[in-house]
């Protein structure tokens, strides 16, 4: 058609025609009768009074309509498609092809589509047209800048596959803009973007523009949403029972599927280090999710690389999922008591360090005068019970040690408080006793819920210490730099926070033995303890898997790490504390100096579980969000349209003769008949 | 100071602007008679003419005593003179009189014409009556020397609506002439001739002297207009969608052949007929009624 429309719409108010006829038609009902002194004569001549014209001024009527028609035409601004061709040459096209590589793509009915697609974009090149091929999940990468050569777009587009990454068009999307905006002509262009429309990388495309001219045309490489079952979680619990003193894995693992025409059988496999150990039947629900449980397994000294898979569909990428479960390490603590110190005094301490099994702590006793960088090396934290700080080189290496890392717990007990320590190190000075003996004892007032301490207890409905009571601790005063987390009901602090180089030291005045309070027989007061320990530690429990996409920091011991990445690919990071990029679904193995023996360290990693979710949007909700100026065009650009709308004017035109139509209308309606007023007393004079 | 000409008096679209019914008549009458140069009136005669029976409102000093005398009746002498006639204007007050496409209406045309034949006839020593028709005989004024101003009050508060039905009307009002006399009838006359004929002869049958005034505008003669509309019956109210251009020629054929229905009709029964057109002046009237009076067939 060679005449089109920039506000199509708006030929919406050609129904406006019918206003003039409406108005004729209405007017001539209601028209005042022009009153007569005798129809006696008019009613003998039958044969012309009978007969009732509806339209009684066609030419006018087709005149009104007229100008009507023009007007509307006019605010559509039309635009002669054989001139817009002239005004805006082939020679000036710019094709930017975003191909989606992610995981959803690889399903076995979409790549090939999508692929085909995009060569077919490149095959319909003309020889002056420009291309640059973009590759995108959630991260987008240029795989040919802009070229005229065909052969090397086409090598690009091969060079593409399927990943394991998310979908994101707005990683696409924007890439294309950049690219687009770094070019010095900026004169239109047209992005087309291949991709299977997974709804779910739709996020943050809303209200992302492209550049002025340029148009969105998207290709669909899947038509529906395709069926899909997937291995979407995994959870790994240490069993409490052993097996040859070691500790036994309960694994269980969710299996999504989604869009299934009808509950599919398959079976769930779990393998760890490699080898099955297990299997199970299981029915997928059309739309849903399935857990499955496997029997336990003893966990390997070296930790376990646990995978669960089932049986393959038409996206095989999704159908299995990875874990990595630590070895049971256990951590020491060192405890320094005083010599004289009873049993009741250390033996809760004791007993709560060592409860628990993730991690498992192990005390180690020793006396101040032993603390050297040795001892400290591979200690999770030291516990200073009521005794002082050391001096000497056991004090210069717990300071150092503390440092470069260290945790230290500082118990500020009778003996302690009695002495008035003021030591650099801590984050109070001690100095005499609050008895509360004759009160019944202390409790525990404001306490900062938000700190990591208190996270086991903050959903507690009362004190996070549930009612323990404090008959005799010591009277804390924070320094400078330190931060009082918890305050007994008195106000005095209870516990306090002071970091120290990349360490931290915490000070206690809550009494944790048996004789100045009853806290050691409150449940939360193992939890209380080794809360504290694990915050010094900085030891959170590390994740059994990451999701691809995140970026994961080389262990620092390694001095010379060396990565080997799921596909087996081997990687050397740029020193110790690298960040290194997860782009593959597997199992990470870091190693030092080369990649062979055990590894210093293993990580497993997961497609997103949102890539399983296969529906699909519509193209158009994907090309209306991105902006007004990215309409899809069959051949012409919008920017063309644009432009040769403006050097075009039709709609100037058009108006101007909507006014000489008005302008004859007016002249029309006021000459002959239609302007004769004969004036008659009585009535109306004659009018049309 | 420049005068008017007495003959612009009787010009309608002048008549138009004089709210004074009675200051119309006498102005047109006077400047008409003017323009004759003599005065009919020749009320100076002492030639008897017969004694007639009294009546009351008659003047008393014409009594004639000797005959009382000798009858114990009152009678009066009444001389060739000033033997004065019966004037009864009956004046079509239906609706379909209120058109105009002049300065005057016809219904003002005709209550100008009205007015002017009572001043003149009152004038001549005639006694001058009112009907109204419209439907039905709405005023009647009977016929005396003393009821002009009677007759031009009644013509100035007259409204013209209602239906026609004029010879049915007419029935009536030859039923209220007492004697014999003239009879004046304005109307546009949307009858039938031969059923109007009837009416009129009815009345020339017991000796009345009858003038019909055919009033006419131009715009209901030619049928001007072009613009196509709807046309609504004065009288009826019907209306009828219409497109001038294509019927004016045949209609003016038939309100054509309809005057001259009239006239065919009128004058096999003895009756004048006048065709006024609005943008005429009043003096045809006058002429008219004059010279009918003046024939002296019935005069007393």
């Amino acid at each position: 058609m060679p005449l089109t429309f920039l506000g199509p719409a708006l030929l919406a108010g050609l129904a406006a025609l019918g206003v003039p006829l409406v108005l004729h038609l209405r007017r001539r009902e209601r028209e005042r009768p022009m009153r007569f002194p005798s129809l006696m004569f008019l009613q003998r001549i039958k044969t012309s009074t009978a007969r009732r014209r509806r339209i009684t001024d066609l030419p006018l009527l087709l005149l009104r309509a007229l100008i009507v028609a023009l007007a509307v035409l006019a605010f559509a601004r039309p635009v002669w498609r054989e001139r817009a061709a002239a005004v805006a040459p082939r020679s000036a096209r710019r094709i930017v092809l975003l191909i989606d590589h992610s995981l959803s793509m690889g399903h076995l009915a979409v790549w090939p589509a999508a692929r085909d697609s995009a060569r077919a974009v490149v095959a319909a090149l003309a020889p002056d047209d420009r291309i640059a091929v973009i590759a995108f999940d959630d991260d987008a990468v240029v795989e040919q800048g802009w070229t005229s050569d065909r052969a090397a777009a086409r090598a690009a587009v091969d060079r593409i596959a399927p990943d394991s990454r998310a979908t994101r068009f707005s990683a696409g999307l924007r890439a294309a803009r950049d690219l687009l905006e770094r070019e010095a002509d900026r004169r239109g262009g047209e992005v087309i973007l291949v991709s299977d429309l997974q709804r779910t990388g739709a996020t943050g495309a809303t209200g992302l523009t492209l550049p002025p001219g340029v148009t969105l045309r998207v290709i669909a490489a899947s038509h529906g949403s395709h069926a899909n079952g997937s291995v979407s979680g995994i959870t790994v619990q240490r069993d409490s029972a052993t097996e040859n003193r070691r500790a036994r894995l309960v694994v269980s693992a969710t299996i999504a599927s989604r869009n299934l025409v009808a509950p599919r059988a398959t079976h769930a496999t779990l393998l760890v280090g490699g080898r099955p150990v297990g299997s199970r039947a299981v029915t997928l629900p059309t739309t849903g999710t399935t857990t499955v449980a496997f029997d336990a397994v003893a966990l390997p000294l070296a930790g376990a690389r646990v995978v669960v898979s089932i049986d393959h569909d038409s996206l095989t990428a999704d159908d299995s999922r990875q874990a990595m479960v630590p070895p049971q390490l256990v951590r020491r603590v060192i405890l320094v008591s005083p010599a004289d110190a009873t049993l009741d005094e250390t033996l809760y301490l004791e007993r709560a360090v060592a409860a628990g099994s993730d991690p498992a702590m192990r005390v180690e006793r020793r006396n101040a005068a032993s603390l050297d960088a040795g001892a400290l090396q591979g200690t999770l934290a030291v516990i200073l019970d009521d005794v002082p700080v050391p001096g000497g080189a056991a004090g210069t290496a717990l300071t150092a040690w503390v440092h470069d890392g260290g945790g230290l717990l500082v118990i500020a007990g009778t003996r302690t408080a009695g002495r008035g320590e003021n030591v650099p190190l801590l984050p109070a000075t001690v100095h005499g006793v609050v008895d509360r003996t004759s009160s019944g004892g202390g409790m525990l007032g404001a306490v900062a819920l938000e700190h990591p301490v208190f996270a086991p207890f903050r959903g507690a409905a009362s004190s996070p210490l549930g009612q323990a009571h404090f008959y005799r601790y010591a009277r804390a005063t924070p320094v400078a730099g330190a931060e009082v987390v918890a305050r007994f009901d008195d106000g005095l602090p209870a516990l306090l926070e002071r970091a120290e180089g990349t360490g931290h030291v915490m000070l206690t005045t809550v009494p944790l033995d048996a004789t100045s309070g009853d806290f050691v027989f409150q449940p939360t007061y193992p939890a209380y303890v080794r809360s504290i320990l694990l915050h010094l530690a900085g030891a959170a429990n590390p994740p059994l898997a990451r999701t691809v996409g995140e970026a994961w920091a080389v262990p620092p011991g390694l001095h010379d790490p060396v990565i080997r990445t799921p596909a087996g690919e081997v990687v050397r990071p740029e020193g110790a504390g690298a960040v290194m990029q997860l782009d593959e679904a597997g199992f990470y193995a870091a190693y030092d100096g080369k990649p062979s023996g055990d590894p210093a360290a293993v990580i497993a990693t997961n497609p997103a579980s949102a890539e399983s979710d296969l529906a699909t949007m519509p193209a158009v909700d994907l090309v209306v969000g991105v902006g007004n100026d990215s309409l899809p065009a069959a051949s012409a650009t919008a920017a063309a349209l644009l432009e040769t709308e403006r050097h075009q004017m039709l709609w100037r035109t058009l108006l101007v003769l909507a006014g000489l139509a008005l302008v004859s209308e007016s002249w029309l309606a006021s000459r002959g008949w239609r302007g004769a007023a004969v004036r008659v007393a009585g009535s109306e004079g004659g009018s049309a | 100071m420049a005068r008017t000409a007495p003959q612009n008096f009787i010009d309608p679209r002048i008549l138009g602007q004089i709210g004074d019914l009675s200051l119309l008549a006498r102005s047109v009458v006077d400047g008409f008679l003017h323009g004759l140069h003599r005065s009919r009136r020749t009320g100076t005669s002492m030639d008897f003419a017969e004694h007639r029976a009294y009546q009351p409102g008659d003047d008393l000093r014409r009594v004639d005593w000797r005959v009382y005398g000798r009858t114990d009746r009152f009678y009066l002498k009444t001389y060739e003179a000033d033997t004065n006639a019966d004037v009864m204007i009956a004046l079509d007050a239906s609706a379909s009189m209120e058109f105009g496409s002049g300065a005057v209406t016809k219904f003002d045309y005709a209550r100008f014409v009205a007015a002017s034949l009572a001043w003149l006839a009152q004038r001549q020593g005639d006694r001058v009556g009112l009907v109204t028709l419209a439907g039905d005989v709405l005023d009647v004024v009977p016929p005396s020397s003393r009821h002009l101003d009677l007759v031009l009050h009644t013509l100035g508060r007259v409204a013209a609506k209602g239906p026609g039905q004029i010879p049915a009307t007419l029935d009536r009002v030859s039923r209220l002439r007492g004697r014999s006399g003239m009879t004046v009838l304005v109307s546009d006359c949307y009858e039938e001739p031969a059923v109007l004929r009837r009416a009129l002869g009815a009345l020339r049958s017991r000796g009345n002297d009858v003038l019909v005034f055919h009033i006419i505008d131009a715009a209901e003669r030619d049928l001007p207009w072009s613009a196509p509309g709807n046309f609504e019956d004065a009288e009826s109210g019907d209306r009828m969608p219409l497109r001038p251009d294509d019927l004016r020629q045949e209609y003016q054929e038939l309100f054509g052949a309809h005057r001259e229905e009239l006239a065919r009709e009128f004058g096999r029964e003895g009756i004048e007929y006048t065709v006024l057109e609005t943008d005429q002046p009043l003096d045809r009237a006058l002429r008219t009624f004059l010279d009918l009076r003046l024939m002296g067939s019935k005069a007393r």
